[in-house]
């Protein structure tokens, strides 16, 4: 019998049917997604005898407690440190990440060589330069503060707290939320199920079905999911819901407190808390620290054009910076100089980008949580053995300015300080245990144990507050634009870029991408858009593009678009910098 | 007329043949452990458990397999008067270098497997992820596989099902978690 060319197509499907009834291609298919783990520039873990350490997040202020498991000196997988008194165990999605930020994809590495000495011949000609420290409150910014004018954004998370010390005439940062004794959390968009406060702080009280929580929000957020009640407002709505919860229309279970998210709502959300009573009862005073800090100043309020060099560490910036706030800043011949681990929102647009090192490469530490009703320190040793950049951002500009001082320095002082003061306790991650700062024998011992993976906790203030009363602002809806007749809503995300986070936000729907614009279907066919379209979102500050996800839960009329620190053009054309607030602009959108 | 579905069921049984047959074992490199080592030995003789040698430390750490320091202080010299035994000794024990042990159920890089949750919270036996490890007399083969570098026991165990060797993939590993009703994300196994 002959083979003919019949036959051998016969022969070859007969065969490949019956290779589809056996493992092999099957089992193939899965080795060779193995093997795609195994490639050589795919960072390794490495092998051997693991240890545990302690250490805290310095991804955001929060400083979660971490335990991280390390083998020789680098953590190779990190949890939330149970012991911790006020994360308790948990860790956001961003913090679970953090030791696989110094891999991150668009890490920066070796600072232009000639950049140190443009940058010290500009100073020493008289350029005016300032520090803006888009994560203040570390030892660094203390050093940042020694170094020359010293900058920073409106604190978002605490911009309620702010807002009531205001009108009660105390200084900003010495008020906190007694959230363990809180019933009712309002929340005006504030994202308290999304990285708020303290995560593990808030998880705990709305676990265990403490915490009541109403978001007054325009988007169906996660935060709004887990809300007990969920109250959507039209953007630029909320202080017409807070005067409705002052007049007694929307019930309200005491101990309440209200807290917004640092736009033009916070004096009604300040007034509500007024009218709620919770000034005194769940917002009470915070001590300062026992250490002295150098005066800081409000970016915002800075004079335009007055900066001739401003260096910008966003390192740890959690929240989206507009570049026109910073640009509007600068002098005609002004320079930014970018201090950072990763390609930014900031080194984008940066004259010098100097990298640093990032999460857990070096010696960090953790102040005060936002929120916090007393003052807290908590050191986060470096867990990665061999780093890929060691220079902080304070290395760069002692560089710069003949400078010297060091991170390690000021902790210690810090610790020398707090054991002066013999107040507060120290607990140590590995087992929870408490020790009073009195019965610590000395500064070097009290160091030593938060050296080891420990927390300094203040005591809490035994003033009282003197209440005044404020009236409830009238509401202002801002006039619709009728070129512009749709809202840019933008909303802050973590970086998703990071390793680990890059492939399980797009598995999980983690976190909504910044490539996305989510639009209602009645916006769409008013625009003629379609899920997978590219649209052009005009606002009167700029334009960017995104491609359209039409999704029924977005209210009409409106254009949901995510940021984050490392990813915010689109906070840039929501402002013309003359405000910190980035979250709502008038819009047009359009078919690409 | 049959020719058609003659070379057609040729074609069928060949592959199937070798889908089943020749491929399962084609597609692992054997290759033998650096010495040979008796669990049952170490068990019944020496009296030891499991525990002794592949503990956990307070701080919830895993040991895993011991370091040559751990066979020194009982090997410094030879026990006996096997070949294994002899280069035990002069070999690993004497110069101090460690056993270059190939790990049977060593874990893909980008999983984490805490020895601590499972052994302490869990209360799992060791003999329910290892069998009858504990209890040999010799190490089997270790066996490789030839695409993605990893142990069969982790990615083949169930290829084969005459094969008695138990194996982990992800779906057991979610599987036990269903059946004892605990919840997980992808970011706690995988780190």
């Amino acid at each position: 019998m002959t083979l003919d060319r019949r036959d051998l197509m016969k022969f070859t499907g007969g065969g490949v049917f019956g290779a589809l009834l056996t493992p092999l291609p099957w089992k193939l298919l899965d080795d060779t997604a193995n093997w795609s783990q195994n490639w050589s520039w795919t960072p390794k873990t490495p092998r051997g005898e693991s240890r545990v350490k302690y250490s805290a997040c310095t991804m955001c202020p929060a400083g979660c407690g971490v335990k991280a498991e390390c083998v020789g000196d680098r953590a190779v997988a990190i949890e939330g440190a149970a012991a911790h008194p006020v994360s308790r165990g948990v860790l956001c999605p961003a913090g679970l990440n953090a030791h696989t930020a110094a891999w991150h994809p668009r890490r920066l590495h070796n600072p232009p060589a000639a950049a140190i000495a443009d940058l010290s011949k500009r100073i020493a000609g008289g350029a005016k330069y300032a520090i803006l420290d888009l994560g203040p409150e570390r030892a660094l910014s203390a050093l940042y503060r020694e170094a020359g004018a010293y900058l920073r954004m409106p604190d978002r998370q605490e911009a309620t707290l702010n807002a009531v010390a205001r009108l009660l005439g105390r200084p900003e940062g010495s008020l906190g939320i007694d959230l363990e004794h809180t019933k009712t959390l309002i929340a005006f968009g504030a994202p308290v199920m999304e990285g708020w406060a303290v995560p593990g702080r808030v998880a705990e009280r709305w676990r265990s079905g403490e915490l009541r929580l109403i978001q007054v929000e325009t988007r169906q957020s996660r935060s709004a999911l887990a809300a007990e009640t969920w109250i959507p407002v039209e953007p630029g709505g909320e202080s017409l819901v807070a005067l409705r919860i002052a007049r007694g229309e929307i019930k309200v279970d005491g101990p309440a407190v209200a807290i917004g998210a640092g736009g033009p709502e916070e004096e009604a959300v300040a007034a509500l808390n007024l009218q709620l009573g919770a000034v005194g009862r769940t917002i009470v005073p915070r001590p300062a620290a026992p250490w002295k800090l150098a005066e800081a100043q409000d970016f915002m309020k800075t004079p335009d054009h007055s900066i001739d060099v401003l260096f910008v560490d966003s390192s740890r910036a959690y929240d989206p910076v507009p570049w026109p706030a910073i640009r509007r800043k600068l002098s005609a011949s002004g320079v930014v100089v970018a201090l950072s681990y990763r390609q930014d929102a900031i080194t984008r647009h940066a004259d010098y980008v100097l990298p640093v090192a990032a999460p857990f490469e070096s010696l960090e530490d953790a102040g005060t949580p936002p929120c916090s009703t007393v003052p807290a320190l908590a050191v986060a040793p470096a867990l990665i053995d061999s780093p890929v950049v060691k220079q902080s951002g304070i290395d760069h500009l002692h560089a710069i300015l003949g400078k010297s001082g060091a991170v390690a320095d000021v902790l210690k002082q810090r610790a020398a300080a707090i054991h002066a003061a013999k107040k507060g306790s120290v607990v140590q991650f590995a087992d929870g245990a408490a020790t009073q700062v009195s019965e610590i024998a000395s500064a070097d011992d009290l160091w030593k144990k938060l050296a080891e993976g420990a927390c300094w906790m203040g005591e809490p203030s035994a003033e009282k507050l003197i209440v005044k009363q404020a009236a409830m602002p009238q509401p202002v809806i801002p006039p619709r634009d009728p070129q512009r007749p749709f809202t840019l809503l933008v909303h802050n995300s973590p970086d998703n870029s990071l390793p680990l986070m890059t492939k399980l936000y797009q598995e999980s729907g983690l976190y909504a991408p910044t490539s996305l614009a989510r639009v209602n279907p009645e916006t769409a066919a008013q625009a003629g858009l379609k899920s997978g379209a590219r649209a052009v979102i005009d606002t009167a500050y700029g334009s960017a593009w995104r491609e359209v996800l039409v999704d029924p839960a977005v209210m009409p009329g409106v254009v949901e678009v995510s940021a984050c620190a490392a990813c915010s053009d689109i906070a840039e054309i929501a402002t013309d910098g003359s405000s910190s607030d980035w979250r709502v602009a008038a819009a047009n959108v359009r078919r690409a | 007329m049959l020719r058609g579905p003659i070379w057609f069921a040729a074609g069928f049984a060949v592959m199937l043949s070798a889908g089943w047959l020749v491929f399962p074992r084609a597609l692992y490199q054997k290759s033998s452990q650096p010495i040979q080592f008796s669990h049952r030995t170490h068990a019944e003789k020496a009296g030891m458990k499991c525990e002794d040698c592949h503990s956990l430390r307070a701080d919830g750490a895993f040991t895993g397999i011991p370091q040559v320091d751990k066979c020194a202080g009982c090997h410094a010299a030879p026990v006996g008067s096997t070949a294994d035994e002899k280069l035990l000794v002069d070999r690993y024990v004497t110069p101090n270098r460690e056993i270059p042990w190939k790990v049977y159920a060593r874990q893909p890089d980008n999983a984490w497997f805490p020895h601590a949750y499972h052994v302490k919270l869990a209360k799992l036996a060791c003999e329910q992820c290892h069998g009858g490890h504990g209890k040999t007399d010799s190490l089997r083969a270790y066996e490789s596989n030839r695409v993605s570098g990893y142990s069969r026991d982790f990615w083949g165990a169930s290829l084969q099902p005459a094969t008695a060797r138990t194996g982990l993939k992800m779906s057991q590993c979610e599987h036990c978690h269903d059946e004892k009703g605990v919840v997980t994300g992808c970011i706690d196994c995988h780190k």
